[in-house]
């Protein structure tokens, strides 16, 4: 009774209680048996442990007892003690549920537990359903766990270790597919993984501190990888932190890695001139640069001696600070014969003029994305330069320009398949010079802020993506000009004042139609929208009609039953 | 034209000739014996994986045959591939080694790129789970590992 006595004094209703004990003749070690419960709400485990334990002294191999004793002990991590109460309900009460239960959950919840433990549960659930009686409350619950565990074993029967069943080679393949933070995420599996990984050539491949990344990489980490790996196996290095980056750039040097193919930095002046003295060690066989570049001094004929480093490289995107303008052939004299460099992708961001890019095209003529920003440019003068063109943006743009050098590349067709115009181009003959022209190959056609009033361009099958949003064309001309192009997929007429229901109407017969942005066009009413809406309710994937105030509420209402969430509708202003 | 094929219980399948032809070493047997009506034994297939593989050849049969080794890695698998790759771990696993043992590369592709799937995403714990691997690594070379890594999402 000498624990009782420890209890009373913190528990003022024990007392109360004790006395009430006469009056119902109950059993004493209930008395403990509420108090442990009391405690064990709390998640004073240890007293309650306590509890449960005098009582147990009073009245021993009582069920419920055990069991909370049990559950206390999960709670304390007490194993052991743990095991025995339940074993000790199984064995005193052999036709009652709960000890077969909270065996079960010992075995089960135990975090790392090892795989034998399921099976051993299983076993202790099955001779439970055996015992007990289906009178007992609990051995529906019993009866669904065993099946659960069933399941269970049976799926882990069929589980294997990829490790020791499969060859290296189809491991190669497995972990090929890893980006490489899940790469270095196996590691932490078992000895067998964590070997697999450090002696596998691919692992140290794709060093890409970008993707996945918590923080940045410490040069110590860096430095210690690049002791595992083989300088010769690094294909990919992708590291955004210029603070480290020269620390990087010297150790892909020291490391002989000869073989780099992708390298993507973000660079300040520091990291750029390292990598002109560091490049014409190992950039022989890089085809992917990928630089954010921060300011840097315009004296430095940087993109000349990077493609002097590089004379693979293909793919270019050098994102320029504005004031920054690449002196590119000061050092070629007139008399050299022209050396040309297979570049095939540029992006360009920058302050540099028509004429510096006509001089690329001499050394680059093999230019097939061109992405950069020219403000006053007349792209009916850059066009012939660059005779291998598919794709031209002048809005440099980086939403438009994202690099999709990892896509399979499509065969190459000849003729331009993109234009992009932008509002700051000299537009003096962009229809003669450029949009006739490359109209018969042209698949997208973005032209934003298109200040042509007449539309001269002759049809065609292959557009799939035009983008004349707060254009200026009439009514007539605008419907006159989507007649033209059957096959249109992807239209943005946003804020064009002269998109009304016939011009609506005009883009139901489209029968492509997947995507239409028409916000901010004031003429269209509920009328055009809905008959547009029937047509192509199946096929839409998205109508964006933003504030368009004309459309009626109940219009919306019924655009929103066939469409959903493919339609995209709000008004920021208020309704007129 | 149609070809024999014997699993390694024995079971005899019959299949036409361009079906059993995606698999590289069937083809190149064919082109070795020529015409012959003797079935080819298979000892490192069973007849339930083998039913698999020729059900794979045959959906895929019209497919083009790309050699461009990235092309056909950074492909994502189609819907079809990921039913048929909806078996249990076992299976998984056999069709894999079938695969690489006939020398058919796109179902080999599939098969990896799903066990791949498996593992994207997951913490080494969960890895451990799906697999039923014991983690025999000793805490001091956990927290090593753990603290070079740490820079990176673990999963």
């Amino acid at each position: 009774m000498k624990k009782r006595s420890i209890a009373s004094t913190s528990n003022s209703t024990t007392e109360q209680r004790k006395n009430k004990k006469q009056a119902s003749q109950r059993a004493s070690w209930e008395y403990y048996m509420e108090d442990g419960k009391e405690a064990f709400k709390t998640k004073d485990y240890t007293r309650a442990a306590e509890y449960f334990t005098s009582g147990l002294t009073l009245e021993p191999n009582q069920l419920i007892l055990l069991d909370f004793r049990a559950a206390t002990n999960e709670h304390l991590k007490q194993w052991p003690a743990a095991y025995q109460d339940a074993k000790t309900m199984i064995q005193q009460h052999p036709t009652a549920a709960k000890g077969y239960l909270r065996m079960g959950k010992l075995l089960t919840d135990r975090p790392f537990l090892s795989p034998s433990n399921n099976l051993t549960a299983l076993k202790v659930y099955r001779k439970g359903c055996r015992l007990v009686s289906s009178t007992d409350p609990l051995s529906s619950l019993l009866n669904t766990l065993k099946e659960k565990m069933e399941t269970r074993a049976a799926m882990l029967k069929n589980t294997r270790d990829p490790m020791n069943i499969l060859p290296y080679d189809v491991l190669d393949l497995i972990f090929f597919h890893l980006p490489f933070h899940r790469r270095l995420a196996c590691m932490l599996v078992s000895k067998t993984w964590h070997q697999f990984c450090v002696s596998w050539n691919g692992m140290w491949r794709d060093l890409d501190f970008k993707t996945g990344a918590r923080r940045n990489v410490s040069r110590r980490v860096m430095a210690q990888y690049f002791k595992y790996a083989h300088g010769n196996h690094v294909r990919k290095f992708v590291l955004e932190d210029p603070q480290t980056a020269p620390h990087a750039l010297n150790l892909l040097h020291q490391y002989n890695c000869l073989y780099l193919k992708h390298l993507t930095l973000e660079c300040d002046e520091i990291v750029c001139a390292r990598l002109l003295e560091v490049l014409p060690h190992i950039g022989g066989h890089l085809t992917h640069i990928h630089l954010d570049l921060q300011l840097m001094r315009d004296d430095v004929p940087f993109v000349q001696g990077l493609l002097e480093a590089c004379p693979k490289v293909t793919h270019l995107y050098a994102g320029f600070a504005p004031l920054f303008r690449p002196r590119l052939l000061d050092t070629q004299s007139k008399g050299d014969p022209v050396v040309t460099h297979p570049l095939q992708h540029l992006y360009i961001y920058g302050n540099h003029d028509i004429e510096w890019l006509q001089q690329f095209a001499a050394i680059c003529p093999h230019l097939t994305h061109l992405i950069t920003n020219i403000d006053g440019c007349r792209p009916g003068d850059l066009l012939p330069s660059f005779p291998e063109l598919q794709v031209l943006n002048l809005a440099g743009h980086l939403s438009y320009a994202r690099p999709d050098w990892d896509l399979p590349s499509t065969p190459a067709q000849p003729g331009l398949r993109e234009l992009f115009v932008p509002s700051t181009a000299d537009w003096t003959g962009v229809t003669e010079a450029v949009i006739l022209p490359s109209l018969p190959t042209l698949q997208v056609l973005r032209l934003p802020w298109c200040p042509l009033h007449d539309w001269d361009a002759p049809a065609s099958d292959l557009l799939l993506e035009l983008d004349m949003c707060h254009g200026q064309l009439s009514e007539g001309e605008l419907m006159g000009a989507l007649a033209l192009y059957p096959n249109l997929q992807h239209v943005n007429l946003a804020y064009h004042p002269a998109v009304t229901d016939d011009v609506v109407h005009a883009l139901a017969k489209l029968k492509q139609l997947r995507f239409l942005d028409i916000s901010n066009c004031w003429e269209v009413t509920g009328y055009g929208v809905r008959a547009l809406v029937d047509q192509h309710a199946s096929t839409l994937t998205s109508l964006v009609i933003e504030n368009c105030h004309n459309v009626s509420p109940d219009a919306i209402e019924y655009c929103r039953s066939l469409l959903g969430r493919r339609l995209f509708c709000t008004f920021s202003f208020g309704r007129r | 034209m149609s070809v024999r094929l014997l699993s390694s219980d024995s079971e005899d399948f019959t299949v036409a000739k361009e079906v059993a032809e995606r698999s590289m070493l069937i083809k190149n047997m064919l082109e070795d014996v020529g015409d012959n009506d003797n079935p080819i034994p298979l000892p490192n297939v069973t007849a339930k994986i083998l039913r698999k593989v020729i059900e794979w050849c045959e959906h895929h049969l019209g497919d083009p045959v790309t050699n461009d080794e990235n092309e056909r890695r950074n492909t994502e698998i189609d819907e079809w591939d990921q039913k048929f790759m909806e078996v249990d771990q076992e299976t998984l696993f056999d069709i894999i080694l079938a695969a690489n043992y006939l020398d058919i590369k796109p179902l080999l592709d599939v098969g990896c790129k799903t066990v791949a799937n498996m593992i994207k995403g997951k913490t080494a714990e969960e890895i451990r789970k799906i697999f039923n691997i014991v983690n025999d690594l000793t805490p001091e070379e956990e927290a090593q590992i753990r603290k070079e890594n740490e820079w990176a999402e673990d999963r």
